[in-house]
């Protein structure tokens, strides 16, 4: 992870590829030319989509290990180590965006990722809630002009936006370069979806009014719990609501918006 | 394993220019299938250890031969690699690494499993 490129001398080859082009992007450098010191073999992605893709390697190899399970013994993945030549830049966002290249030649722009996980003894698994999966229609208040352009910079989910929002200087390049007004509204909206709530309760939140975390966990569970069931008919009682008051409030300290 | 990998994935030794032909080619496999294939090879070599080792226990009063039963402790596959990114084009998505052997190349992969036996088995 050495080669940082600025945004701009990146743009001739690194400008965001729609996923139709992803294809062409891949195709190889033929016709019998001398090659360039650096191909870019591969569509850029944010960093960490490439943890992301790690991590859904191990889960599949914990499940085929699983299949050895006797009285004798059983399995464990032992290390898994990746390394991966990329290119990487720094977008007006502040992402950092790597693209993979096939390049055997030393160059200054190539760097390497080394990706190594083992396994960690003792630690408790912390369950991620799923609402920062949720994708970015869901808040409803972005426009589809801003929505294609978070999606050419890659930020397609709740949790994508909130990653690139945890700072202040990503805040002022979102209002900048893809909102151009305020976005507390938005990020506020955002920080309720990605709560850690069943399956449809923000959403039901958001159709209800309430449209922050805050909002969520100083709304009265009585009232509340009346609205949902008169709203959406679901079984929901106040001592429901209160337990998930409870949940989102230990989460909030975990948002940039709250910190 | 061996045979299942070099099946799927076309793990053959290369020269470096066939090796990076190869990898500009069809040799791309996604790395999740490649890893689970070497999980999937390593537990079914283990599956016919065992079936051989219960094979033995059977004929041992009839030739004699004590029986040994064998086990992959540690296993690791590691290779030079070349990869490619399939980037996801919404939220419900995934971003997917597909990975080629080829000789010479400045990436790799490694991969390593370890067998645990059971507390009884260790005493």
């Amino acid at each position: 992870m050495s080669a940082l490129s600025p945004d701009k001398e990146a743009e001739t080859s690194g400008e965001p590829l729609r996923s139709d082009e992803a294809a062409n992007a891949d195709a190889p450098a033929l016709g019998g030319e001398v090659e360039p010191a650096v191909i870019p073999a591969s569509a850029e992605v944010a960093l960490h989509e490439l943890g992301e893709s790690l991590a859904a390697t191990v889960a599949s190899v914990q499940g085929e290990m699983a299949r050895y399970n006797t009285a004798l013994g059983t399995y464990v993945l032992d290390e898994i180590d990746i390394s991966i030549p990329v290119m990487l830049r720094v977008t007006k966002l502040g992402q950092v965006m790597a693209r993979v290249t096939d390049s055997q030649t030393p160059d200054s722009a190539v760097g390497q990722i080394r990706l190594r996980l083992k396994p960690s003894t003792g630690a408790a698994p912390v369950p991620t809630p799923n609402g920062a999966a949720q994708p970015l229609h869901t808040i409803d208040l972005i426009t589809r002009e801003a929505l294609a352009r978070l999606a050419e910079e890659r930020v397609f989910s709740v949790g994508d936006l909130l990653r690139v929002a945890s700072t202040p200087a990503g805040r002022d390049a979102l209002a900048r370069e893809v909102f151009g007004y305020d976005l507390r509204g938005v990020l506020e909206r955002a920080a309720l979806v990605s709560l850690p709530l069943p399956a449809g309760v923000s959403t039901l939140l958001l159709k209800l009014g309430v449209t922050s975390p805050e909002q969520f966990v100083k709304s009265d569970p009585a009232q509340l719990s009346d609205a949902m069931r008169g709203y959406a008919d679901l079984p929901v009682h106040a001592s429901d609501i209160s337990q998930w008051q409870e949940a989102a409030a230990a989460y909030m300290d975990a948002l940039p918006l709250y910190r | 394993m061996l045979k299942q990998l070099v099946g799927t994935y076309g793990l053959s030794p290369l020269s470096g220019a066939r090796a990076a032909t190869e990898a500009d080619g069809e040799s791309f496999g996604s790395l999740e299938g490649l890893f689970a294939a070497g999980a999937r090879g390593m537990v079914e070599a283990q599956q016919a250890l065992d079936e051989h080792g219960r094979a033995r226990l059977l004929i041992w009063e009839t030739d004699g031969l004590p029986p040994t039963v064998w086990t992959c402790s540690n296993c690791r596959l590691r290779f030079p690699a070349a990869f490619r990114v399939e980037p996801k084009a919404d939220a419900s998505g995934a971003t997917r690494l597909h990975v080629a052997p080829q000789s010479g190349a400045r990436g790799g992969v490694s991969l390593s499993f370890r067998y645990v036996p059971t507390p009884q088995e260790e005493l």
